[in-house]
């Protein structure tokens, strides 16, 4: 199995009735380990159903299928029905790449520094 | 009329009426008209063939199969079928012979529909042919009363069916020529292609070329099986159901000429080739995405993507297949398929809200693309600032379909 590692923080939000979290991915998305990894992601949106923020961080991210990015499409739609949103930083030009072909980054934000991601993030948007 | 010279010249011109008339119909749907009326003109000369083999066979019936094992068959019904699938497989041979030689030397075919179009044309020149002698026996044999009727079901129905059966031959024959990059997409697309991969064990051969081979055989069987159900149709004299049977037909090549896989044009441009701006990697991804995404029935996502990455390597044909199987998925309402759909209803579902709608729902369709950098400069983070709002004027992601 390739190595990855999914990493969860708080982020303090001022933003009422909203959490936001930073989460960071480290290592290869792949076949062996997509699943596995995806099912923290829809374990926080679980348990945090309506207005949450989370910031992805991109830094350690070396590689990602076409399944995590479905899962991606997938944590986006749902995070939007609930009033939430996803920003995501420093994200690697391969990875840019693809979310841009695919069309991701007409819908997610992408920014170059993790303050800057946060900045944006923690914006109040027409949705929360 | 006794005259035989003269006869044969009066049902050639007979016989070119309708074939005329089928040609100018062919003609408006194509382009590349003077090659056509080469390959029909080459496959009047299909028949030659036939006939060469059915003297030799009156000559030498030692070596007649058919009537080897009609000997030892009684029913006189299976003897039919036999007669007629053995007819349907030496004219569906020699009917597509000319075509597919001239093809490998030449590469005449460029598209899937175009190899429809050129075995019409081909199947055409046999039915002219055949006509020709068909005119001339039964005017010798019954007089003019008896031909008019034959004259008119030939010239409509039965050389109608020999373009239909040839059509689909054609289609197959079309598909197996592009199968390096279908079998390629039905890779992406997770088929396994067991069976492929076998006989290509079997034969010792790739799976492209036990593909194309298998799909050649299919073609043939198709054409094969449809021409021996007309010829006994026929020899049960159930014309409505001939009728019935060619219309049916009809519409099914029909729609498989509407279909925009059919235009693509698959032939390999080596100008085009390797000229992606996208490194392969990442572009596997994006191609296993479309795979995962056809098979979920995404298909404004899968165009949608496949635009984007077409402008990244505008010569990659799977990519090209993808797309035009989502725009016939989509556009799946003409009245061809509506037919086919009401007469084999399929359980396909609506597709699920897409990247597309949820974009224009957010007001973000228009939105340009970020500025990715090139290849060469991966590996590094790069400064990306967030897309500025869409102004009207700015670029609109239109579906070219």
């Amino acid at each position: 199995m390739t190595q990855a590692t999914i990493t969860i923080e708080d982020i303090p939000a001022s933003l009422q009735g909203t959490v936001a979290k930073l989460v960071k991915f480290v290592g290869q998305l792949d076949e062996s380990n997509v699943d596995e990894k995806a099912k923290t992601i829809y374990a926080l949106i679980e348990q945090n159903p309506k207005n949450l923020l989370l910031l992805f961080d991109f830094e350690g991210l070396e590689y990602m299928n076409s399944k995590s990015i479905g899962y991606l499409t997938d944590w986006y739609g749902k995070l939007t029905e609930g009033g939430g949103k996803i920003v995501i930083a420093k994200a690697k030009s391969n990875i840019l790449d693809i979310l841009q072909v695919v069309g991701l980054t007409q819908l997610i934000n992408c920014y170059p520094t993790a303050d800057e991601a946060k900045f944006a993030l923690l914006q109040p948007t027409a949705t929360n | 009329m006794d005259n035989p010279i003269i006869l044969y010249i009066i049902s050639g011109i007979l016989a070119l009426i309708p074939a005329a008339i089928w040609l100018s119909i062919i003609f408006q749907r194509t382009k590349r008209r003077g090659l056509q009326v080469l390959i029909f003109v080459g496959s009047i000369f299909s028949v030659v063939p036939v006939f060469v083999l059915q003297y030799f066979l009156e000559l030498f019936p030692q070596f007649d199969v058919l009537k080897f094992l009609e000997s030892g068959i009684q029913d006189q019904n299976i003897n039919f079928i036999l007669l007629f699938i053995s007819v349907g497989i030496v004219e569906e041979i020699v009917k597509q012979f000319l075509l597919r030689f001239v093809d490998r030397r030449y590469l005449l075919i460029q598209t899937i529909n175009e190899s429809i179009q050129f075995s019409l044309v081909a199947a055409l020149g046999f039915a002219f042919a055949e006509n020709i002698f068909y005119i001339y026996s039964i005017y010798s044999q019954f007089g003019i009363q008896q031909l008019f009727v034959t004259y008119l079901f030939r010239s409509v129905f039965t050389t109608c069916a020999h373009m239909i059966f040839s059509g689909f031959f054609g289609y197959y024959y079309g598909i197996a020529k592009f199968s390096l990059n279908i079998v390629e997409q039905s890779r992406w697309l997770g088929k396994k292609q067991r069976f492929t991969r076998f006989i290509g064990n079997l034969f010792s051969i790739s799976s492209y070329e036990a593909y194309k081979q298998l799909i050649i055989l299919r073609g043939l069987a198709t054409a094969i099986i449809l021409h021996a159900s007309f010829n006994l149709l026929l020899q049960f004299n159930q014309i409505l159901l001939v009728a019935l049977f060619v219309l049916a037909s009809y519409f099914i090549l029909r729609h498989l000429l509407s279909q925009k896989t059919g235009r693509l044009i698959l032939i390999s441009d080596e100008d085009n080739q390797n000229r992606s701006t996208m490194a392969k990697k990442d572009e596997e991804v994006v191609i296993e995405l479309l795979g995962m995404w056809t098979k979920e029935k995404k298909y404004v996502d899968v165009i949608h993507i496949c635009q984007r990455l077409l402008e990244r390597d505008p010569g990659n044909k799977v990519v090209m297949l993808f797309k035009a199987q989502a725009v016939d998925k989509l556009k799946g309402d003409d009245i061809y398929s509506k037919l086919l759909k009401n007469l084999f209803p399929s359980n396909e579902t609506k597709e699920e809200k897409s990247l597309a709608k949820i974009a224009k729902e957010k007001g973000v369709a228009n939105k340009p693309p970020m500025e990715i950098p090139k290849p060469d400069e991966q590996q590094t983070t790069v400064v990306i600032s967030p897309a500025p709002t869409p102004k009207p004027e700015e670029k609109v992601f239109k579906l070219d379909i």
